[in-house]
């Protein structure tokens, strides 16, 4: 579900020590709604589409063999437009997605240099954390909902360090999400609704990472993810896109 | 393991990891380009170049345009939103069973429906259905009940250009008789799914066109929100009378009707 800001934790997990790494980058945010489940979902040809800035903070230690990670993450996306295949018209102004994330994973390194000299697999598993809120406005109403929602990924991760100077990985996660949402529209008070639902994450990153130092590092990540969520009444999808720079420091 | 057969091992896992991705299975896929563009005075439609829903587009905007209007007057609502209608060649383009069929997307103001010849009442009812979905959601917030979402947007077709609005579904309602279910099944989300379909609709937009033309757009605004559970309490709350008192004063109503 989060971004898990790979692009300069793989410096740390190389070094077998622990760390701190920030990244800040821009993100696209595009919306779906669903009229009906998959598979493949019956979604709206259209796309509420934003961007915004994103910024990850992660704390990882990690051996050669294992690593821990606590990411935190936060996004605001602004400049909405009603994204359709031949062309968009621009939202409300005023139209906003906001989304704070917080993940956990252990991983262990399964298999060391036995593929290619430097590069190693990894498995994990994830436990995460998100509120998302969205704001759009038709008409002269504002439309708002929240949504919070707990998270168990697996993960699967390689990595590639051959060199002293630089190093490559790429994770993917894939896992199951619950939820809680409050709709809300502001025509009528009684428009107020709290719904459950589940809902399924799929998350893709690739990142790049120059050591400049034992104890700096500097990065570049993308990240590209897929969610879905199923309510009564309220299902949707949406996609995230995200380039990334970031730095570290090793203790 | 060395040489090639680890490489090709990792390769296959790789290959089924990025096959299996749930999203890749349950999310949506991306909308072809295949489009031009017909603008009226609220609906951008998208239709096949060539298609018979290119030629159509004219009258349709003009129907849709007139259905926003009615719509919005009707509820007594305000929605100043653009939609955009994604007009298919047929059901095998549009990916659906029936070569009559449709979906609304209210959250980002577009529907889409198979437009097939020909040009007559049952397809402009069929996207006039869908974009009230568009128009109710987008002015009102989301309904508390299928029987509400579905109905409403029957129940508000406008009968300016065709005849299949509510005095139609008042026919319907006393030619059918046999065949209806108590409304309180009907507002029943865990029974709607059960129910005969185009049962359920027309009884549904009958019945909620009647409280639309016999007490107005306020009040049914705020049973509009009502959840099962609680709709037929709701509904003697803001109606002052039971459900079954008025479902009997609605069929009595219908058999007045054409």
């Amino acid at each position: 579900m989060i971004a898990p800001g790979t692009s300069v934790l793989c410096t740390v997990v190389l070094l077998a020590q622990a760390g701190w790494s920030a990244s800040g980058g821009r993100e696209t945010f595009a919306y779906r709604d669903i009229a009906r489940n998959g598979p493949p979902a019956d979604a709206s040809p259209v796309e509420w589409r934003g961007s915004g800035p994103s910024m990850v903070l992660v704390y990882e230690r990690a051996t050669t063999r294992r690593a821990h990670r606590f990411t935190i993450d936060v996004a605001k996306a602004g400049s909405f437009a009603y994204s359709g295949p031949v062309r968009g018209i621009a939202a409300p102004g005023d139209d906003s997605a906001t989304r704070l994330e917080g993940r956990y994973d252990y991983r262990r390194y399964v298999l060391r240099d036995r593929i290619v000299r430097g590069l190693a697999a990894g498995i994990g598993v994830q436990g995460g954390g998100r509120r998302l809120s969205l704001q759009r406005h038709p008409g002269m109403a504002t439309e708002a909902m929240s949504s919070t929602a707990g998270s168990v990924a697996g993960v699967a991760s390689a990595r590639l360090h051959r060199w002293a100077r630089w190093s490559a990985q790429i994770d993917w996660t894939n896992g199951l999400a619950f939820l809680r949402e409050h709709d809300r529209h502001s025509t009528d008070v009684l428009s107020d609704v709290r719904l459950w639902g589940g809902g399924w994450l799929t998350d893709l990153t690739v990142s790049g990472t120059v050591h400049l130092s034992r104890r700096a590092a500097v990065s570049a990540s993308f990240l590209s993810t897929g969610e879905g969520t199923a309510l009564s009444h309220h299902s949707y999808a949406f996609a995230r896109r995200r380039f990334a720079l970031g730095v570290t420091y090793v203790r | 393991m060395s040489g090639s057969r680890p490489l090709a091992l990792a390769v296959a896992v790789a290959g089924a990891v990025a096959v299996t991705a749930c999203n890749r299975i349950l999310g949506p896929t991306k909308t072809d380009t295949d489009w031009r563009i017909v603008e009226s005075a609220h609906f951008s439609l998208h239709v096949r170049p060539g298609s018979f829903a290119e030629q159509s587009a004219p009258t349709l905007g003009q129907v849709l345009d007139d259905q926003y209007d009615v719509t919005l007057r009707k509820l007594n609502a305000q929605f100043g939103g653009r939609v955009n209608g994604f007009l298919y060649n047929n059901a095998a383009d549009a990916g659906r069973e029936s070569e009559s069929s449709g979906t609304a997307y209210p959250d980002t103001a577009a529907f889409k429906a198979t437009a097939t010849p020909p040009l007559d009442g049952n397809l402009f009812a069929l996207v006039s259905h869908e974009a009230n979905h568009v128009i109710t959601i987008n002015a009102l917030g989301r309904a508390g009940t299928y029987m509400m979402n579905e109905g409403l947007a029957s129940a508000l077709i406008s009968e300016r250009f065709h005849p299949f609005g509510p005095h139609f579904y008042f026919q319907w309602t006393r030619t059918h008789r046999p065949q209806l279910v108590p409304v309180s099944r009907l507002s029943d989300d865990a029974e709607w799914p059960n129910l005969p379909q185009s049962m359920a609709y027309s009884a549904s937009a009958s019945f909620l066109a009647y409280l639309l033309e016999t007490s107005g757009p306020d009040r049914l605004r705020q049973l509009y929100y009502a959840r099962s559970g609680e709709f037929t309490a709701r509904f003697a709350q803001i109606y002052g009378r039971t459900l079954a008192d008025e479902e009997s004063a609605w069929l009595a109503f219908c058999e007045t009707q054409g």
